[in-house]
């Protein structure tokens, strides 16, 4: 799986780069908020991102914030890293459209699990793709309830915005 | 969606239930492992189970393989709850068959988080089960 790193810390973003190498991912890295934004902003945008709460240029927030903004066929999974005792940040980077966050100083095995729990969304995600556009390829019946899944998606979406705002 | 929460310490279990219910979850809870296999057999539609690691009587780990062994109608997310240490070992890199762990102590955030997760997985297989029976009924 193609990952991002954005981080402004070199040791960590090292870190981080080599334990994702070393479990099979193709790794790309930032170190500030715009490198990062851009990265995610290409039409191959990586399937997953960890990205720091605190970095420079523009904020991990504020890059979370632009991801889902953003018209995408598959949306990145976005994982936010927030320093320890700064729980005001977890709930701000689920408001900002995060999928989920590692705490700081990174236990690897934490970020294994992070990383598995994400894999496994992403994977789900494109078979869920894949078996609505074949049954949508269908001019019948299973192609309408096929667009009426896609709906459901869009529901889903549409509440997960909705409960971001609010 | 429905929890079973198995974990010999009553005061574990209340404070399981008060931070699930409160997230809207419906929750049923065991003392041991044999319980809880007794309740997933009875109840073949649970969504979640949260497992104590070192559950008496049949381990966290060997009631999720259990679980995995047997054809079930629905998944079972199993979250494992570990120590430290436990999660050191062989909890670590998913030997225990677990979907996750949580290490303890953890708080209502994290606990929220991982249950985020959670749904999200479910959903997307139940949405992708039920597109995979759309098509082989069309493919008839």
């Amino acid at each position: 799986m193609k990952v991002l790193v954005a981080e402004h810390d070199a040791m960590t973003r090292w870190l981080l780069e080599a334990s994702l190498a070393k479990w099979g991912h193709t790794v790309l890295s930032a170190s500030d908020g715009s490198e990062a934004w851009r990265i995610l902003d290409r039409d191959d945008a990586p399937a997953l991102a960890i990205l720091d709460r605190m970095l420079p240029g523009m904020d991990g927030l504020r890059v979370c914030g632009r991801v889902r903004q953003r018209e995408s066929p598959s949306p990145p999974y976005l994982v936010l890293l927030v320093g320890k005792g700064r729980s005001e940040d977890i709930v701000a980077a689920f408001q900002a459209g995060a999928d989920d966050y590692v705490l700081t100083p990174v236990d690897r095995t934490e970020l294994w699990a992070r990383i598995q729990a994400g894999a496994r969304t992403v994977a789900l995600r494109q078979v869920l793709a894949e078996r609505t556009r074949a049954l949508a390829a269908r001019p019948t019946r299973s192609g309408e309830e096929a667009c009426a899944s896609c709906q459901r998606l869009d529901v889903a979406t549409r509440a997960r915005l909705v409960a971001r705002s609010a | 969606m429905t929890i079973l929460v198995a974990d010999r310490s009553a005061v574990a279990r209340t404070l399981l239930r008060s931070l699930l219910t409160a997230l809207g979850h419906a929750v049923m809870e065991a003392r041991d492992g044999r319980e809880a296999w007794g309740i997933l057999q009875r109840e073949p539609g649970m969504s979640v189970l949260i497992a104590d690691w070192a559950l008496p009587d049949v381990d966290g780990p060997t009631l999720t393989h259990m679980i995995r062994a047997e054809k079930r109608p629905g998944y079972t997310y199993v979250i494992l709850l570990t120590s430290r240490e436990e999660r050191g070992g062989a909890a670590g890199r998913g030997g225990s068959g677990a979907d996750d762990t949580i290490v303890r102590p953890f708080d209502a955030g994290e606990l929220m988080a991982r249950l985020r997760a959670a749904e999200r997985i479910l959903g997307l297989q139940a949405e992708v089960s039920r597109l995979e029976g759309l098509l082989a009924g069309s493919a008839r």
